[in-house]
């Protein structure tokens, strides 16, 4: 393969697309968050098997101490109260049009135990839990509350002791998604080191086992991380009560492999997996790597995508020097900076006039194969890189182009740049080298604009 | 098609009246009417309306004020003409066509408007009078820019807005009082038009039409005329349009003073 590549391109090509990096790497949880020596070469990610007790990571399904009842329709209500009476209850409301008891128990006394105990009660035809009831765009997904850059509550942002994000410091999805979830016809081709198409947070979102450039095969199975990683970020099956939410909640995963299990690839594999990814379909192709080289034939695949109406994303890069390329060919593609959960931009994050816009990459929550934690510990973790801040970008395109499907590419591209926040206008107003326009904002992007005298 | 439908009930109902009219006798309404009059007048109208092809709907809520000239131009024919500014409000209309959505909740446009209506006295019998009465309204050069805030770049919205409105059918007039005449009218109201957004954000551009259909097309009135004093006449009529599972409402008030 190799001595084919010699033939067909180049050896300063070669040469120049050897380095194309992937833009985070994961550590083996043991790291503290706070260490962050570094972290320009190597980005942090600490897996979650190191801080999400099981304990944690559940959110409340119901009131703690409230039940709902409903008696047998013959029974008169003071017969009731005084039965709901018998179990020594705080607070009795009656929801008079269904019969319906909404009670408040003692905090001593056990929630399943008075449940188990009322449903016995031959006068009782029901007897649970009072669920508790959240916004349909919020999705279910185990770890959401984990996910800042989607929706930012102020909290940790990590494992105890980890740093305080900021509150809204995110891209407004769950505000977003009750405008639109997306189109499961709309693809978003992840360009990587391929996925786990096992995983159960995504595998019911691929579109196809793929294309691997690197084995020559039409299964591009993830054998280092990295691809399953930013697959998940940009669509990971959402609403499913399981691990992560993906922006683009209902768009689906083609997966090409064209990095290898060491995380490096040739430009030749990247020329080939962008046509492949048009020309089998895909709307929007994330690029989560990059070359310090300028070159005309990866330029012209780029510029292949963009005439053939694909939106292409990639990130700018991790060792804070200029952008790399591909995201550098400005016209065709956007490039993606890095914040973190403050609205800052990471010190890592590539800098220049290139950059359209910036999404969270710091410390994000996302898939891993599932044979890489191992079989005791959740197949997630935490990555930080632009290779994580590129995928929020591409799923923010793909619920565009689900929402409006007659936007051209270039309109896309600017929807998403002018949306943007500029979040960091004290010390830079307006579009600058470090953000581009701004962090991405779906909500303003999506939910109509009031237009106000 | 329901505009020409609605053009062609106008015309099927007013032009034949003067023939069908010259064997009816002359009301005391008529009986010696003034040949020109002119005043002002104020209209309100909030009416629901449906949006061509989109499961949303909105409002129309539209107010003017206007300058009226009325005359008679046979016997027991009269036509008024108006002329003024109409101040129109579609809030919540909401416009996902363009790259940026946009939801309208500016408040009133400006515009103008211009319309006129027939009446023809078709008969009376004791202290009942009936006559047919057809109007058209237009709105039209409601025109307003907007700039688009929270952006990261300058952007501006411009929204166009037209519509029309004919309400026809027939009017009871009980004359048994001596100044003033009370009526109810059943009236065919449709009502159509258009609101244009256009969006201009750096190269950014995007043009959005949304026809517009008024919903319901039936309005029940009651009105009353009162000859004030001498040469000076005030009409005012509300009505409601039923629709399903609610009603909108029309208003007016004209003040006429005769030469």
């Amino acid at each position: 393969m190799k001595s084919l590549l010699s033939k067909a391109f180049p050896k300063r090509w070669r040469a120049a697309v050897l380095v194309l990096i992937l833009l985070g790497i994961p550590t083996t949880g043991n790291e503290k968050w706070q260490n962050k020596d570094g972290i320009r070469d190597r980005p942090r990610l600490q897996t979650v098997k190191a801080g999400l007790p099981e304990h944690r990571i559940r959110r409340r399904r119901a009131a703690p101490d409230e039940i709902l009842v409903k008696f047998r329709e013959s029974l008169d209500e003071s017969s009731a109260r005084a039965t709901l009476e018998a179990y020594r209850v705080r607070k009795i409301e009656r929801i008079s049009q269904l019969g319906v008891y909404h009670v408040q128990i003692p905090s001593q006394a056990g929630l399943e135990e008075t449940i188990s105990a009322l449903v016995r009660n031959p006068d009782v035809t029901y007897a649970g839990k009072n669920p508790r009831i959240h916004l349909t765009a919020s999705p279910n997904d185990e770890y959401f509350w984990r996910q800042y850059a989607l929706y930012n509550s102020g909290g940790q942002v990590e494992v105890p002791g980890s740093p305080q994000g900021k509150a809204r410091a995110d891209i407004k999805a769950t505000a977003a998604w009750e405008e639109t979830k997306g189109d499961g016809g709309v693809i978003i081709a992840v360009l990587d080191t391929g996925l786990d198409m096992d995983h159960p947070d995504i595998k019911n979102k691929v579109v196809s086992k793929g294309r691997d450039f690197i084995n020559d095969d039409d299964d591009a199975a993830d054998d280092h991380w990295h691809g399953t990683h930013v697959a998940g970020i940009a669509a990971a099956e959402t609403n499913n009560n399981r691990g992560i939410a993906g922006v683009a909640w209902n768009c689906r995963i083609l997966p090409v492999k064209i990095i290898d299990k060491d995380g490096y690839g040739y430009g030749s594999e990247l020329i080939k997996g962008i046509t492949w990814a048009v020309d089998n379909k895909a709307n929007v192709i994330n690029l989560s790597l990059g070359t310090e080289d300028d070159d005309p034939t990866i330029k012209a695949a780029v510029k292949y995508a963009y005439d053939k109406g694909v939106v292409v994303v990639a990130s700018a890069g991790n060792d804070g020097s200029s952008v790399l390329y591909p995201a550098a060919y400005d016209q065709f593609c956007l490039a993606v900076a890095a914040t973190d959960y403050l609205d800052n931009v990471t010190e890592w994050s590539n800098r220049g006039r290139e950059i359209d816009v910036a999404a969270p990459g710091e410390m994000i929550l996302s898939l891993m194969p599932t044979w890489y934690n191992g079989p005791n510990h959740p197949p997630y973790a935490f990555a930080s890189g632009t290779s994580m801040a590129a995928p929020h970008v591409a799923g923010f395109a793909a619920l565009l182009k689900s929402f409006k499907p007659w936007l051209s590419v270039a309109d896309i591209m600017n929807v998403i740049r002018f949306s943007a926040d500029d979040v960091n206008s004290a010390q830079k107003k307006g579009r600058d080298n470090d953000i581009g326009y701004g962090r991405i904002n779906m909500e303003k992007a999506l939910v109509p604009l009031k237009i106000k005298s | 098609m329901k505009n020409s439908l609605a053009a062609a009930f106008l015309l099927a109902v007013l032009l034949p009246l003067p023939a069908f009219t010259l064997s009816s006798p002359p009301g005391p309404f008529s009986s010696d009417p003034p040949k020109l009059r002119a005043g002002i007048g104020l209209d309100y109208m909030s009416r629901a309306i449906d949006l061509e092809g989109e499961a949303q709907s909105s409002r129309l809520k539209s107010r003017s004020v206007g300058l009226r000239f009325d005359m008679e131009i046979a016997e027991g024919f009269n036509m008024n003409l108006t002329a003024g500014l109409s101040f129109s409000d579609c809030g919540g209309m909401v416009f996902r066509k363009l790259p940026f959505s946009l939801e309208y909740q500016a408040g009133d446009m400006q515009g103008v408007r211009l319309g006129g209506n027939l009446a023809k006295r078709l008969f009376s019998s004791g202290d009942f009078e009936m006559d047919v009465w057809g109007q058209f309204v237009s709105s039209i050069g409601s025109m307003k820019k907007w700039k688009l805030a929270d952006l990261a770049v300058e952007g501006e919205a411009e929204g166009k807005l037209t519509w029309f409105e004919v309400l026809a059918g027939p009017r009871i007039f009980y004359r048994g009082y001596e100044n003033v005449s009370p009526y109810l009218a059943v009236l065919y109201c449709p009502l159509w038009g258009s609101f244009q957004m256009d969006e201009t954000i750096m190269e950014l551009e995007g043009t959005e039409k949304k026809e517009i259909r008024g919903d319901g097309l039936v309005r029940v009135s009651l009105g009353c005329t009162w000859d004030i004093a001498g040469k000076l006449s005030l009409r005012g009529e509300a009505g409601v349009i039923p629709r399903k599972g609610a009603a909108d409402l029309g208003a007016s008030l004209e003040l006429l003073f005769a030469f």
